[in-house]
């Protein structure tokens, strides 16, 4: 039995059925032809046509060295030695400039495709690195209050089956994604699909159990863009990439690839990506060190992601933000600690760049938040509810009720989406 | 059926996956695993040949000392060939230690998958990771595995408070959260190199190790308990006491200390000791420990009831862990069917390896490189926090590819020496489903069988 071959029929029968299980979610590349037409049936229909990218920097950004405000009497002496010099970056307007590993920004900020929020936090006011992420990404109030992600509730606004709207890169879905829509995952080093006879097997006996069948149905479905996209199976292992976004090299493969399939018109709007390593506690340096190497691979991935997008960077918003920011001042091991207000990116042809948003609470003793952090003077949901609002043409009156409950009192930021 | 059912659920759920022969030779699955709570069974089960971390710090003291030689070297002399001959040493140490840590997490693996054990190994597991060290920071790369040897295991059958003192006092805790060049601002040190406090330990200490975030804490008992813990450092000279803990009076701050409550009178070292005492026997850390264990053994969700058995008998024992290991096989929810918790890769690797009995056969790279693939490689967890205990976090359409090609890996290894139907009998047999069945035993090859079988939700499952 076990070394049996199958039949041609049975091969045949299994196939249809596999098929029909797949249903209007498509099938993988060896079922080509065919199956295409159904996927773009299903995608002719998307309810929307701007693509969003929320780019999540896990362990709390040091904003004071990334968007430093140089034009704060007080931003030299606050940071006790951490500083960043005149020569360390670049002036965006006569306040505020940008870490020199941000050229790929700087540059989109002059041609007023991006821009900066600057002393901007979640409602979150303690400081454990899981807690905060847990709130910025399901959008409560506070850790745990609720279950799923803002940016799941916000697709289920739509009311749409497209399932392949949302996209989490990497092999495991953030929370901000988790809920009851059903996204896609996509990772850039994957080995491909197995060959079909094994397929259908796999879908026999994933039958009755829930979370197996859908993963399968849904690998099936995402390969079958972004092989597409991409230009064929192997395209992806050919352009390299990798899972530590870190690395700079990976970022700029990945994000070439994420644009690619986000530029597909069958393909999805809205995107996660993950950076970890923003946890300088020891020697995070200046000009050159950790915090300036994640930088420069998040200022990679800008600019690739622009570049792949092409022609549908026009329509597009990438907002990256982190849990909290990092104590004003220098801590004992030329790194910082936990903190409060921090920086957050929108950039994007969608975007009306060229601006940094803040209400400037300034450096000085009393200005800072409990005496150690900058003080936040903006809600990151502000300009999330912008973008769902104003870009992803969602109504307010959801987006308050189900994308950021609680947040009635906060009115989305103005001026930062072109009109 | 109901007992091999639950000796399906020993094996698998406690342990690490059945291995052929477990279903006849265990009868008495509870007895079984109350039998691995021993020093002896403990022992058997240990990884060899992992160095001692003194002989990792003796390396790192040889490497730094090799390396400044050569960096005035390079800065005295006008040639590149000291400025080469540097930038060699630093590849050489790199290469050396990635290939020595690669080396040792293999054997580790090796250990595991081969131990007589498994739920003596699976605990030391949850506490590794509990206490999580990882080489994301890489000046912890020689210290992870000597960390599990020597600050985990010896204390898995002990009090929570012998774990917590050992990890928070081990080198690679102190370097993995910046706790060995933290200093008081006034310390002697502290004075004399500008230098101060790193909140990173004390945080994390409460918040990931111990009370636990809602534990009752305010930022300011986190920095006084990074003052408390100024001077806990790592042993450069060899002037501890073997362990690789050094506490380095200069560097810790004076005077008195107000923490959770309580005043801290200078007392060096003591301090922190006293702080360790009262955080491992709050009432917060029973109920913190409680969740995550039944986490890990239950259900993503744990159910209240059992939760609050396990917080009972943790801190009805002070702390000892093994009454609260017994309170853990006596939970009736442990062992109900069918099992709801997803393999982590890990546990998937492990349970691979043991149900194929292959782990000795394979190269280093061979062990670790499916774990890398699932994106769970040994000691690179991506935050203090640990690897997810949540089958959402581990669980998506590309790591189910991932999964099902570690499966074919398997298949492409074993198809000469296994009968499938006998693979699935000695490892799911007791809950295999019509439909796995059938897809096992209608594959086209032994290869695709094996792999079948290993991608079974009933394989993947725990």
């Amino acid at each position: 039995m076990t070394d049996k071959k199958m039949t041609g029929q049975s091969k045949n029968i299994s196939r249809r059925r596999l098929l029909q299980g797949f249903g209007a979610l498509g099938a993988s590349t060896m079922f080509a032809g065919a199956m295409f037409s159904g996927i773009r049936v299903a995608f002719a229909s998307a309810p929307v046509d701007a693509r969003f990218v929320f780019v999540i920097l896990r362990g709390a950004m040091d904003g004071l060295n990334v968007i430093p405000p140089y034009g704060d009497g007080s931003y030299v002496d606050a940071r006790n030695g951490l500083a960043l010099q005149p020569a360390d970056y670049a002036p965006l307007d006569n306040f505020y400039g940008a870490h020199n590993n941000l050229s790929a920004f700087t540059n989109m900020f002059q041609a007023k495709e991006a821009l900066a929020l600057q002393a901007v936090a979640t409602p979150y006011r303690l400081r454990s690195h899981f807690d905060g992420q847990n709130v910025l990404e399901s959008g409560g109030l506070a850790p745990h209050e609720i279950a799923t992600g803002w940016l799941n509730r916000a697709l289920a606004l739509y009311g749409a089956r497209d399932k392949k709207l949302g996209l989490a890169v990497g092999q495991s879905i953030p929370l901000t994604l988790q809920g009851k829509v059903e996204v896609a995952t996509w990772a850039p080093d994957a080995l491909g699909m197995p060959d079909d006879t094994m397929l259908i097997l796999l879908d026999k006996m994933y039958k009755k159990d829930a979370l197996f069948e859908q993963a399968l149905n849904e690998a099936v479905n995402v390969h079958n863009i972004a092989d597409q996209a991409l230009g064929g199976p192997d395209a992806m292992k050919k352009m390299g990439g990798g899972q530590n976004l870190q690395n700079k090299a990976a970022m700029q493969k990945t994000a070439a690839a994420v644009g690619k399939i986000l530029s597909d018109p069958q393909g999805p709007r809205i995107a996660t990506m993950e950076i970890n390593g923003w946890d300088t506690h020891f020697n995070q340096g200046t000009a050159k060190g950790p915090l300036a190497n994640n930088l420069a691979a998040l200022d990679a991935g800008f600019g690739a992601l622009k570049e792949s997008l092409g022609a549908v960077w026009g329509k597009t918003a990438i907002l990256a933000a982190t849990e909290f920011g990092r104590t004003v001042r220098q801590n004992g091991t030329a790194g910082t600690d936990h903190g409060t207000a921090s920086c957050a990116f929108l950039l994007g042809g969608a975007v009306n760049g060229g601006q940094v948003v803040a209400r400037w609470p300034g450096l000085n003793g009393n200005s800072l938040y409990q005496n150690r952090d900058l003080a936040p003077t903006m809600d990151l949901r502000q300009a999330a509810k912008a973008v769902l609002v104003e870009h992803l043409e969602l109504e307010l009156a959801g987006v308050e009720k189900y994308v950021f409950p609680q947040s009635a009192q906060l009115r989305p930021l103005e001026g930062l989406i072109r009109t | 059926m109901t007992a091999a059912k639950d000796t399906f659920i020993a094996v698998t759920r406690f342990g690490l996956g059945a291995a052929p022969g477990d279903f006849d030779n265990i009868r008495k699955p509870r007895q079984w695993l109350e039998d691995q709570l021993t020093p002896a069974a403990a022992a058997a089960a240990a990884p060899q040949n992992i160095p001692t971390t003194m002989t990792a710090l003796r390396q790192m003291q040889e490497n730094g000392m090799m390396m400044r030689q050569d960096r005035m070297a390079a800065k005295d002399s006008m040639d590149d060939g000291a400025k080469e001959q540097l930038a060699d040493s630093i590849k050489a140490i790199n290469k050396g230690e990635t290939q020595d840590f690669v080396t040792q997490a293999a054997a580790m693996t090796r250990a595991a998958a081969g131990s007589p054990a498994p739920f003596f190994e699976r605990l030391v597991q949850f506490w590794a990771n509990h206490f999580t060290v990882s080489i994301t920071k890489r000046q912890d790369i020689a210290f992870v595995a000597p960390y599990v040897q020597e600050a985990i295991r010896p204390h898995v059958l002990g009090n929570f408070h012998d774990l917590l003192r050992a990890a928070t006092r081990h080198p690679a805790m102190e370097i993995y959260l910046d706790n060995q060049i933290s200093m008081g601002p006034h310390s002697k040190a502290g004075l004399r190199q500008h230098k101060g406090l790193n909140e990173n330990l004390a945080r994390e200490t409460m918040e990931l190790h111990s009370v636990g975030v809602d534990g009752g804490y305010t930022q300011q008992d986190v920095t006084e308990f990074s003052k408390i813990l100024t001077g806990w450092t790592i042993d450069r000279q060899g002037r501890g006491d073997g362990s690789g803990f050094f506490f380095a009076p200069a560097m810790h701050e004076p005077g008195d200390k107000f923490f959770l409550g309580q005043v801290y009178h200078e007392n060096g070292v003591n301090e922190g000791e006293q702080a360790l005492q009262v955080l491992a026997h709050h009432p917060s850390t029973a109920k913190f420990i409680a969740v995550k264990l039944a986490r890990h053994f239950i259900a993503d969700d744990p159910p209240p009831a059992a939760v609050a058995q396990l917080q009972q008998a943790f801190a009805a024992h002070n702390g000892a862990l093994i009454p609260v290991y017994r309170a853990l096989i006596g939970l009736k929810e442990a062992w109900a069917h069918p099992l709801v918790k997803l393999k982590t890769p890990q546990d998937l690797v492990l349970s691979i390896l043991r149900a194929g009995g292959f782990a000795d056969s394979l190269k280093d790279q061979q062990v670790v490189g499916p774990l890398r693939m699932l994106g769970q490689m040994p000691f690179t967890a991506p935050s203090p926090a640990g690897w997810s205990d949540r089958a959402a976090d581990w669980m998506s359409a590309e790591a189910l590819l991932q999964r099902i090609n570690v499966a074919r890996f398997a298949g492409r290894l074993l198809h000469t020496r296994l009968n499938p139907s006998y693979l699935m009998e000695s490892t799911i047999g007791p809950v295999a489903s019509a439909e796995t069945r059938n897809a096992v035993l209608g594959a086209g090859s032994v290869q695709e069988a094996i792999t079948l079988l290993f991608s079974s939700p009933e394989f993947q499952r725990r």
